[in-house]
């Protein structure tokens, strides 16, 4: 059977059912008990009703009762007085008047008597007792016309009326027990109908008990039955989502894999490609030819990028993705991309700036590479669509709490601008504004959504806002902590050397302008900042003097040189050296601009560069003649060590040994890393540079077999060299126990610096000055 | 890119610059026919060994386009995949006439 898996039609099925039972018992109960309670009030109403009656029966017996007994006792009264009256020889007609007070005493009884007469006594009967104590009243009334001697005759009479009338009360008397008989039995008919009415409720109560109890087992059973079928569908549901979660899980792991397998697979043959192209573009071609293979190669390398934005893209994707959190200096961030970028900018002569607020602080907490991939997506795009103006980058804090930061990014260019309906999806993957440029080969519509996921990575968002016609803003936050990390020498705020110094500049670019003045100030120089030449000549004019003045090669009306020109008029190269920033293709004439200008900064305007500029014009200015003693001093001597080189390429051993004797070294040699291990084993060396591949043991395996054999105080210095310039050979040598690792071919700088840097870290003391 | 970089060379001493050229030039042809016959006996590793001494050799010395077919080779060789090897190896060994011509001209 399929089971049922509509989720809401489950649960709507359930709870009809719920309810509707629930709603059956309620009207069961609500019919039987609205019956029974009616028939109780009939019952109770019909009860009181007997009552009264009964007692009202009762009632009225009493005041019959006692008014034949007083009746009773008038007629007894009446008829012993007639009898004594009668026939005592010497009654007269004086005792009469007491006879006649009687006889009304029972006329007025009888009156009474009749008014309360019962309903049931019988008119026949009421008639004749009328009739009888008519007569008894009467014969009183006779006697007083009568002689004495037909007294006695009267008495008689009087005698049997009263007999008569007795009799009669009798009989009255025993209807009225008839009557409460009848009474009480309608009380107990009343009683026994009430008892009756009790028991047949009860009954019925237990009926409704017994249905109730039956409807509601059946309500339970039924509840039971539905829950069970709905926690075994939903059980079964659950199971089919935690099959299919699986089952897509492992379809991304496949998918995440295989991507990364074919990206790799893909990306060595089209290397080969690219490679050979390059070697076919160096071989005699005809015109046509070479047009061919530059389009092979162009081709090639889009390719390239294409496979590893997929392969990013697809690592994102799939969750496998992991932002590192290091020291990140943000300048030198955005320097290193603009630098990447300045070529292509250069191809359209677009000016290339970047400012970040000086609240900011040196170093982040995040993931350079990301950081950089996100900067140089967007910065790419910007001069992809820009055809001709200029891009600049601001960094702002957009709230700060503590050594939390959040940082707004901005990337504005001057292009055609985005169409209104088309902002929203760009982020969107394989979306761009402009289809055709994809089709012209640039980009693969994945940048801006790698870019977007990464920003969301980052606890940020990512938007843009753009004018047709005016340009585009682009925008990303992201979240980041103050980091610690080592200053590079011109990071440091307060240089010394620039502390003090009056800095001109001459800068018509906002962004430029107020990197310049950012940098400079930063450096604890005074700065004093113009947008025209003409302005600065003014301030000059006015007799306000510069230590060094920093001139845009673009300013308005290409008057860089006339400034330059005005300026050499009043001040000699040494007494006031200017700085000329221009772009590497810079179109004024080199040999006025040495004439006039003491350097040139090639831009885009970087820190480092723009430091490197300063203190060479002010060292210049301060002939620094202690340094150069310094450095006459080679390593060697100032800093003796002994060193092993395990090298098996003896072209490169000769190389090596060459640039180590240059520095006052004198190094061993061994030819691979059994050799190396064993010489070690012979004496301690302080520095071993291990070339990584070898023959017979590698320089990871000598490296670390040396790590795990030897005592802490004979562990040397170990610096890989390798050709494979490669990222993860460096994590790799890392992770084997080498200290360092430099790239070949190996430069005289590469091996001070190694050496330097791994001294540092081994003998904070022992570091040169 | 060219057959022969100088920029590698200006750092080293120019007292030993004739002696590396000329071990160069005795030590390449050896390698190319390791290389050659290696690749041709389908013994891919060894060739890779042989490919990865020769750039050495010739990335020190700033023969960067011989480094670059060299390092291909390695690569190829490590991951065993035959594929153009053939056209590496000839290529490898058409240029290197020059290269060392170029050297020795220092």
């Amino acid at each position: 059977m399929r089971p049922f898996t509509n989720m809401r039609l489950l649960q709507l099925i359930d709870s009809t059912l719920l309810v509707l039972l629930l709603g059956i018992l309620a009207l069961l109960l609500w019919f039987s008990l609205g019956n029974v309670a009616s028939n109780a009030q009939h019952n109770q109403q019909q009860a009181t009703h007997a009552l009264q009656e009964a007692y009202q029966a009762f009632q009225q017996q009493m005041v019959l009762e006692s008014l034949v007994d007083e009746q009773r006792e008038a007629f007894d009264t009446l008829d012993e007085a007639f009898f004594q009256f009668t026939m005592n020889p010497n009654s007269s007609k004086d005792g009469l008047p007491k006879l006649q007070e009687l006889s009304s005493h029972l006329h007025q009884h009888s009156q009474q008597m009749l008014a309360n007469w019962p309903a049931n006594g019988g008119q026949e009967l009421k008639n004749q007792f009328e009739e009888t104590s008519g007569i008894m009243v009467n014969l009183v009334a006779e006697l007083a016309s009568l002689s004495p001697g037909h007294w006695r005759q009267l008495a008689v009479d009087a005698h049997d009326t009263a007999l008569e009338a007795r009799e009669m009360l009798e009989q009255l008397e025993g209807m009225d027990d008839e009557l409460a008989e009848q009474v009480a039995l309608s009380i107990q008919q009343s009683i026994q109908q009430n008892a009756n009415l009790a028991s047949d409720m009860m009954e019925r109560l237990n009926t409704i008990k017994q249905r109730s109890l039956l409807v509601a087992a059946l309500l339970i059973v039924g509840l039971v039955i539905s829950r069970l079928y709905f926690s075994g569908s939903f059980k079964h549901l659950v199971e089919t989502a935690q099959r299919a979660q699986s089952v897509a899980e492992d379809a991304v792991k496949t998918k995440a894999r295989f991507l990364a397998t074919m990206s790799h697979e893909i990306r060595t043959p089209m290397n080969g490609v690219i490679g050979m192209t390059r070697l076919l573009m160096n071989t005699p071609m005809s015109k046509k030819q070479t047009e061919f293979v530059e389009s092979i190669h162009l081709s090639g390398e889009h390719l390239l990028t294409v496979i590893n934005d997929v392969l990013d893209f697809s690592k994102i994707e799939a969750g496998k993705l992991d932002l590192k959190r290091e020291p990140l200096e943000l300048r030198a961030c955005i320097e290193d991309v603009l630098n990447l970028m300045t070529s292509k900018a250069l191809e359209k002569n677009l000016e290339l700036a970047y400012a970040v607020g000086p609240s900011i602080p040196l170093f982040i907490e995040g993931d350079m590479v990301r950081l950089r991939q996100i900067l140089t997506n967007l910065i790419g795009n910007a001069i992809k669509f820009t055809e001709q103006g200029e891009i600049t980058v601001f960094v702002m804090p957009r709230n700060h709490q503590g050594e939390d930061f959040e940082l707004e990014f901005q990337i504005n260019d001057t292009g055609a601008g985005i169409p209104p309906d088309r902002l929203e999806s760009i982020f969107e993957q394989f979306s761009q504004a402009d289809n055709a440029l994809t089709r012209r080969g640039e980009g693969t519509g994945l940048g801006l959504a790698i870019s977007r996921r990464l920003v969301e990575m980052m606890d940020g968002k990512i938007w843009a806002e753009s004018t047709l016609g005016v340009g585009s803003r682009f925008h990303f936050t992201l979240k980041a902590r103050r980091a610690e990390g080592k200053l590079k020498p011109f990071l440091h705020p307060d240089i010394p050397e620039i502390v003090g110094k009056r800095i001109l500049i001459v800068e018509n670019n906002p962004a430029s302008h107020q990197a310049l003045q950012d940098f400079c100030s930063g450096w604890g120089a005074i700065t004093q900042a113009c947008c025209s030449s003409s302005e600065a000549i003014a301030l000059i004019a006015s007799g306000h003097t510069y230590d060094i003045g920093l001139i845009d090669s673009n300013l308005p009306n290409a008057s860089a040189l006339e400034f330059g020109k005005y300026v050499r008029s009043r001040y000699s190269k040494q007494a006031f050296p200017l700085i000329l920033i221009a772009p590497p293709n810079d179109a004024h004439p080199k040999e006025t601009v040495r004439e006039i200008f003491n350097l040139y900064l090639t831009k885009p305007i970087t820190r480092s560069r723009l430091f490197d500029s300063l203190m060479t014009v002010l060292g210049e200015l301060n002939l620094v003649t202690v340094r150069q003693e310094q450095s006459r001093l080679k390593l060697g001597e100032r800093l003796p060590l002994s060193i092993l080189l395990a090298e098996d390429n003896p072209i490169n051993q000769i190389v090596a040994t060459s640039i180590l004797d240059e520095m006052a070294y004198k190094a061993e040699i061994a030819e691979n890393g059994q050799q190396a291990v064993d010489a070690l084993r012979k004496k301690p060396y302080d520095v071993i540079f291990m070339d990584m591949q070898m023959p017979e043991m590698d320089g990871l395996e000598a490296t670390r077999t040396i790590r795990a054999e030897f005592p802490p105080d004979r562990q040397p210095i170990i610096i890989a060299m390798t050709a494979n310039a490669m990222e993860g050979d460096r994590q790799e040598c890392l992770d084997a126990g080498m200290n360092d690792y430099i790239s070949k071919p190996i430069l005289p700088e590469a091996i001070e610096a190694a050496l330097q840097r791994s001294l540092a870290n081994l003998h904070p003391q022992a570091e040169p000055a | 890119m060219q057959l022969l970089s100088t920029e590698a060379l200006r750092h080293l001493p120019a007292a030993i610059l004739p002696r590396l050229v000329d071990m160069f030039g005795k030590t390449t042809p050896a390698l190319l026919t390791d290389i050659q016959q290696h690749a041709s006996s389908g013994d891919l590793r060894a060739m890779a060994q042989a490919a990865h001494k020769l750039k050495g050799s010739c990335v020190s010395l700033g023969a960067e386009q011989m480094a670059a077919i060299c390092k291909e080779l390695q690569h190829k060789g490590e991951s065993n995949d035959a594929s153009g090897i053939n056209e590496y190896v000839a290529e490898l060994t058409s240029i290197y006439p020059a290269t060392f011509a170029e050297m020795q001209k220092l």
